[in-house]
């Protein structure tokens, strides 16, 4: 059963199992390749660990993963687990919204040190000629398994339901920190962190410090250089840019060590004289690269995080989920920069998330690196529904207010002078403030909270603008954060999810409970198996609106749900004409003069040429014509050719309903009455006998109990303008 | 009621041959009194621990706790030989019941015995196999002494909303806690039988049975109490252990 379903079942059983993944050889001690032999090599066999190894030139490195179950009753038959485990905790992953990569999350385990025969543990424990039951295991595993940092430690958290199946198990994976122990008491600690610490900032630098340096002092004007030491050469790439002081220059070609082709003073720097020893730094450019893509390019090429770790494909076609994010949210987000110093991963990755206006976390149990733009839901999100009666554990929700977070004003710095430092406030040649003055008034928050950015990504005004504008707006007044408990039958709600909440805790000013969506921005069993708490953040966008064309299969504003109405807006040709439906157009053979395209606007007319084969045909989708007794369709000609025109009124079968003749054409507006017997599918003008292309505007179709008014200009309903 | 404690394994101190084990999976687990390593052949049909001791010794009873016998279709029993092994002489039936496998026999001395293991469709594993001379208790179950069928040790726990609606409950698996009680005894029966099997008690499980035909998987928990005297006659002796009937 899988794991929600068993979380839902009544007297569920909870248990956890945390795994430990270390090195072990798969070769065989003294079996070629192991060249290894007792008496020659060593005294007694090895571990099969690289700390014990007798031949490492033939170690052949595999995993070994040892098993621990909390010392409870309850041990899977037949499993090789062993129940020494004292206590699990987490620190949960904690969203930060709109600073930086937030929480992240580890795991702290303890496990009891016990007397062990070494059966299972030790691969020549038979031949052995000490005894094997001398020591414990823990303090025998971690002496012949020294090299364990950075390896995996899992945490499965699960239920004894139909039986035992761990792979209806929420797994947790952790990178080894640390492990302390076993200490007098028999205690092993063993601390996990998640794989975003690959990006901290004491690990990775982007670009990577360069080591060359200039064997002799350059000119004010060489254009070649040759680096020391000898061999260095291999570091730089055939061609790119490089920083000596504060000079940024370009060069297309190196030969061993010595770099031609060299541009001087580029990225807005100038040229200057060099000393001789001055380090050559690599820059590294992204050149109107996609936010999403930057970000993979620091993880994946800079930071070795595995791509298995990142939901990316950056194929439309097979799209996962930050390709999804991309398409919806930030396709038009391209940045250009160049960085000229290194800068530590983790400095990059927050500033591309605050100001590209996105989250990003480790989701230990997917285990997969996650990303969401500050934005509402999607069309097909969706959203869950809390209240106090089924779902929020009695007296256990709180509000916290985010004071600290407030902001009035937003200053982003943008525009650098030169692109050899970007680090102070006078590096900047523009800034862009939006500012709230009314929130510092007396009558509201009374104070000034300013924050400020120095930007490497924003190019434009425009974009700054929008930042800081949008900034502002999620932070100009006092975020709330809902911290409530859940029982495990609710532990599908995971980071990033919206829910609607409504509990006594979040009140109207009428006293009345009020619903409020939020984001979900931790998760943290607080008994495993059993009981969760969450940290809701009211979400960002409450005050704001947002603007997003929607899917493809979102239907037209006729077949709409009323939530789907309710949800978005829909485009038509001119204003306010959406009352009872929406035209949709055929423009075949028709064309818009005014743009010289094929879309027919407010500002353009159709044009019907004499001798076109086709028709042009303004669809209908049909909703209240079939009620009326009578309609008119006016319709305006532009200009004044001589000749006749024709409209029909076709069915949703398209059978032809009736074919009125406007006869001949007379300049502005002109109109047919009709009845219809069935829904319109669509009405179609056909000029004939025509001496010039006719020009018509301004299709209208109203009641025919309307009064009769030229131009229509005299207070008339019309249903439909095109 | 009787009751009587299975703690004697001739199993351990016997030279072992295994006729199949997987990797990982001894013989030699059995013979231990953990629960977290097991024997599990390599592969159907019939196995077998053969048990060779430096001497004769007495077992009236066999017994087997954490495996998985009657949902692989397996089952299990206890043989001896009294001519070097070349005939063999079942003392238990083929048994397999879930939970603990207990048996009492007819007392047999041997000093060659084997576990036959039959896993005709599925493998089975095994954990604790045990066999040996039992301790009977005398002066049955006291009054005051509650038997693990009575005891539980379970915890439950519920989560309620607000208007006391429940959102779900669950239940935390435990061993009970109980106190097996030997009452009035003479200070001779405490001295040959009771101190030997504390000794073995403070390292290691046993079995505890009480009616003759149920047992408890048991270890010792907390303290063992001092043995009492009562009237400068008698003895009462206690100890305090977690015992499973169950394991899954």
């Amino acid at each position: 059963m899988a794991f929600i379903d068993e979380a839902k079942t009544q007297g569920r059983t909870p248990i956890q199992i945390v795994e430990l993944d270390l090195d072990s050889c798969s070769l065989t001690y003294g079996t070629s390749p192991c060249t290894a032999a007792i008496g020659v090599t060593g005294e007694d066999k090895c571990y099969n660990t690289f700390g014990t190894c007798q031949d490492t030139l033939n170690y052949n490195k595999t995993t070994k993963t040892y098993r621990f179950i909390s010392n409870s009753a309850f041990i899977p038959v037949g499993e090789n687990i062993i129940p020494c485990l004292k206590s699990v905790s987490f620190a949960p992953t904690k969203i930060s919204i709109g600073v930086g990569l937030g929480y992240r999350s580890s795991c702290n385990i303890v496990l009891q040190d016990f007397i062990h025969n070494d059966r299972g543990i030790d691969p020549y424990v038979s031949d052995r000629s000490y005894d094997t039951a001398q020591g414990t295991y823990f303090g025998k595993l971690f002496a012949r398994n020294q090299y364990y940092n950075g390896r995996i430690v899992r945490v499965r958290t699960g239920y004894m339901g139909d039986g035992y199946d761990v792979n209806n198990f929420k797994t947790r994976e952790y990178i080894i920190e640390s492990i302390d122990g076993p200490d007098a008491n028999g205690t092993v600690r063993i601390v996990g962190k998640d794989i975003l610490k690959k990006i901290d900032n004491d690990r990775v630098k982007i670009p990577e410090v360069s080591t060359g340096e200039l064997s002799v002092a350059m000119t004010i004007s060489d254009t070649s250089l040759t680096l020391t030491p000898i061999g260095v050469g291999s570091e730089y790439p055939a061609s790119g840019i490089i920083k000596i002081g504060k000079e940024i220059m370009t060069y297309t070609s190196i030969s061993g060590d010595v770099i031609s082709g060299i541009t001087r003073a580029q990225y807005l720097t100038t040229a200057t004289t060099h000393s001789i020893n001055d380090s050559v730094q690599i820059c590294k450019l992204y050149d109107y690269e996609n936010i999403i893509d930057i970000m993979y390019d620091i993880m994946v090429n800079y930071a070795d995080i595995p791509t298995s770790y990142i939901p990316y494909n950056n194929n439309p076609a097979d799209p996962d989920e930050w390709d999804d994010e991309k398409s919806v949210w930030l396709a038009t987000k391209n940045y250009t920069t160049l960085i000229s110093t290194p800068t530590g991963a983790q400095t990059l990755l927050d500033e591309l998330v605050e100001q590209g206006l996105i989250v990003m976390w480790w989701d230990e149990v997917t285990q997969k690196i996650k990303i969401k733009s500050i934005a509402p839901p999607t069309y097909f999100d969706i959203i869950p529904e809390i209240n106090d009666t089924t779902t929020i554990i009695k007296e256990s929700s709180r509000v916290n207010n985010k004071d600290s977070d407030r902001n009035s004003q937003i200053w982003a710095y943008y525009s650098p002078i030169t692109w050899a430092e970007l680090s102070k406030e006078e590096d900047f040649k523009r800034v862009y403030i939006s500012a709230d003055l009314e929130k510092e008034s007396v009558n509201e928050f009374g104070d000034s909270r300013k924050k400020v950015i120095k930007s490497r990504w924003f190019a434009t005004e425009n974009e700054t603008r929008v930042f800081t504008q949008r900034y502002l707006n999620g932070t100009k007044n006092i975020l709330k954060e809902l911290v409530f408990k859940a029982d495990a039958k609710d532990a599908s709600l995971n980071l990033g999810n919206y829910v609607n909440i409504t509990t006594r805790t979040r009140q109207s000013v009428t006293g009345a409970p009020e619903t409020i969506q939020y984001c979900i921005v931790e998760k943290k069993w607080t008994q495993a198996g059993h009981e969760l708490e969450y940290t809701a953040c009211e979400a960002w966008y409450q005050d704001q609106r947002y603007i997003y064309f929607s899917q493809n299969t979102t239907p037209d504003y006729t077949s709409a749900s009323d939530e789907e109405k309710a949800r978005y807006s829909f485009i038509s040709f001119d204003e306010n004409n959406i009352l009872n439906g929406t035209f949709t157009t055929d423009l075949t053979n028709w064309t818009d003069t005014a743009l010289s395209t094929t879309i027919w606007d407010a500002g353009g007319f159709a044009k019907i040429t004499r001798n076109s084969a086709g028709v042009g045909r303004l669809f209908y989708q049909s909703v209240d014509l079939t009620h009326r007794y009578q309609w008119r369709i006016y319709v305006d000609i532009i200009n004044n050719p001589t000749g006749d025109l024709m409209v029909s009124i076709y069915d949703e079968s398209l059978n032809l309903m009736q074919s009125l003749s406007y006869g001949t054409i007379i300049k502005d507006n002109m109109y047919r009455t009709f009845t219809p017997t069935a829904p319109i599918k669509y009405i179609s003008f056909e000029p004939t006998n025509i001496s010039d292309p006719i020009h018509i505007d301004n299709v209208r179709v109203v009641n025919a109990s309307e009064p009769v008014s030229s131009g229509m200009s005299n207070g008339d309903t019309p249903y439909l303008i095109i | 009621m009787n009751h009587s404690i299975a703690y004697d394994n001739l199993l351990t101190g016997a030279t072992l041959v295994v006729s199949s084990e997987a990797t990982g999976f001894e013989g030699a687990n059995a013979a231990t009194w953990t629960t977290y390593d097991w024997w599990k052949p390599a592969a159907t049909g019939t196995s077998y621990i053969t048990a060779t001791l430096p001497a004769a010794l007495k077992a009236d009873y066999f017994a087997v706790f954490a495996h998985d016998i009657d949902t692989t279709g397996s089952t299990i029993r206890l043989e001896y030989s009294i001519d070097g092994g070349t005939n063999w002489i079942p003392c238990t039936p083929y048994l397999s019941t879930p939970d603990v496998i207990y048996h009492r026999m007819a007392q047999v001395v041997a000093s060659k015995w084997r576990v036959k293991l039959s896993c005709p469709t599925a493998v089975a594993s095994v954990a604790v196999i045990s066999f040996g001379e039992i301790m009977d208790i005398p002066l049955g179950v006291p009054e005051s002494m509650i038997t693990p069928d009575r005891a539980f040790g379970n915890e439950y726990m519920s989560n309620i909303g607000d208007n006391g609606r429940l959102l779900g409950n669950t239940l935390l698996r435990n061993a009970a806690s109980i106190t097996i009680e030997a009452l009035l005894q003479d200070p001779t029966w405490i001295t040959t039988y009771w101190i030997p099997f504390i000794a073995h008690a403070e390292t290691k499980a046993f079995f505890y049975v009480w009616d003759d035909t149920n047992a408890a998987f048991c270890w010792t928990d907390g303290n063992i109490p001092d043995i009492e005297y009562i009237g400068s006659i008698w003895n009462n002796a206690k100890i305090n252990v977690k015992a499973q009937t169950w394991l899954s």
